[in-house]
């Protein structure tokens, strides 16, 4: 449900969905996301959905607010069944040199490493939305009883394919960066081409994902 | 391909192609890109003759050391910059915001900027680049744009796809402005701050 729209500086509007984090406020911020950028609305040119708000940027000289507010009240939502979800199966090698922060997540969770390990791989994981680096998606929900903070002092370098997890979500590190998320795993996988630019994102907010255990030895071998 | 083309002597600290940019990517995670100092970029082109949204080398305090090969090509650099154009023995001391005659074996050294983070290299015709979204812009963390996403690097060259021969030395008069004032709306935002941050925000 859409509470409310205000303006974001001169050239965006900001759509409030709630303030919770969950599937059923963010699955409405992505069917207004998926309509708004169907309708490719004259003036709009640029959309940026969030867990629970969509910020949709605008050129002054074409549309203004009241303009843009009035088209974003008066629009006829996609539903679901319209619009096109994927579903994909993510290969994660677990193996010592890829699960940085193993130990430490037994530690903070209480948990052995192959329950843990057991738990994330039994989840079929939700994209909320893509950002921070290209491509990168932001995945729930993990079972509560995962849910670790960040770690007290991020990395300045995270491998490039790395999977993280942190509070209710779990993310690929689709390029090397900066980052302070528990490192459980690296996919071999390449998630952001752009070379495609039609599709540079293999996850897309609303995508499924299941994540596959594969072994040291076909991560090597993995050729996409 | 092209005969003309800059060596790469020294690269500089962080030289990029740069052009107006793409802005549409937000919701796919690539955020805006595109000459950082809009106005000494605009002024770069027009004075080397080029359209708005020609590919320039953007440089950052330290600028690139460059060796050009190739027919006569005249080029404009804008920003507060210092750099020296080397023909043979002669060394000329370059002013920015109006145009040099470059020719074959010259050498240009743009050695630091000033007052300005950001220095602006055009030249009068079109580098030979690889765009991505329908722009040469570098962004070297999602690696997108030309020269494979990344910074222009020592030993390098650099093709030139066309040169305008048909140009006419111009010069500005122009001095970077100070910016004294910034003008402030209020966001929605606006009241998280206290009364004691918004005085002394302003």
């Amino acid at each position: 449900m859409l509470i409310n729209i205000s303006n974001l500086g001169d050239a965006a509007l900001y759509c409030d969905f709630g303030k919770e984090v969950n599937r059923k406020i963010n699955s409405q911020v992505i069917r207004y996301f998926k309509t708004i950028l169907k309708k490719n609305i004259v003036g709009v040119n640029n959309l940026a959905p969030s867990y629970n708000k969509l910020i949709i940027s605008f050129d002054l000289k074409k549309i203004n607010f009241n303009k843009l507010k009035k088209i974003i009240d008066n629009i006829e939502i996609i539903e679901d069944d319209g619009l096109q979800y994927k579903k994909f199966e993510i290969p994660v090698c677990c193996e010592k040199d890829f699960s940085l922060d193993i130990n430490r997540l037994e530690e903070k969770l209480q948990m052995k490493e192959e329950k843990i390990y057991e738990n994330f791989f039994e989840k079929e994981f939700f994209c909320y939305m893509t950002g921070f680096i290209a491509g990168m998606p932001f995945l729930g929900d993990l079972d509560e009883n995962l849910r670790a903070k960040r770690l007290d002092t991020p990395r300045v370098k995270v491998p490039k394919g790395s999977i993280g997890i942190t509070e209710q979500f779990a993310n690929i590190y689709t390029f090397e960066s900066p980052g302070g998320w528990n490192i459980i795993g690296n996919t071999p996988l390449n998630i952001f081409n752009s070379s495609k630019e039609n599709e540079p994102n293999l996850i897309n907010p609303g995508d499924s994902v299941l994540f596959k255990r594969i072994t040291k030895e076909e991560y090597q071998n993995y050729h996409e | 391909m092209s005969k003309n083309y800059f060596e790469i002597i020294r690269a500089g600290i962080n030289s990029t192609f740069q052009d107006i940019g793409r802005n549409n990517l937000y919701h796919i995670g690539v955020p805006f890109s595109g000459a950082m100092d809009n106005r000494n970029y605009l002024l770069a082109n027009k004075l080397a003759g080029n359209n708005d949204n020609y590919p320039v080398i953007e440089f950052a305090y330290q600028g690139p050391h460059l060796k050009y090969y190739g027919d006569k090509l005249n080029i404009a650099i804008t920003g507060d910059v210092t750099f020296k154009i080397k023909k043979g023995d002669n060394s000329i001391d370059g002013q920015c915001y109006q145009t040099f005659i470059l020719e074959n074996n010259d050498e240009l050294d743009i050695i630091s900027t000033n007052r300005s983070v950001y220095g602006y290299l055009a030249i009068s015709g079109k580098f030979d680049l690889k765009y991505q979204w329908s722009s040469c812009s570098i962004n070297t963390k999602a690696k997108i744009g030309s020269n494979k996403g990344e910074k222009i690097s020592d030993n390098q060259r650099i093709r030139l796809k066309e040169i305008n021969i048909y140009f006419e030395n111009k010069k500005l008069n122009y001095i970077n402005t100070k910016i004294e004032n910034i003008r402030v709306i209020k966001g929605t935002n606006f009241n998280y701050f206290s009364e004691e941050g918004k005085k002394n925000l302003f």
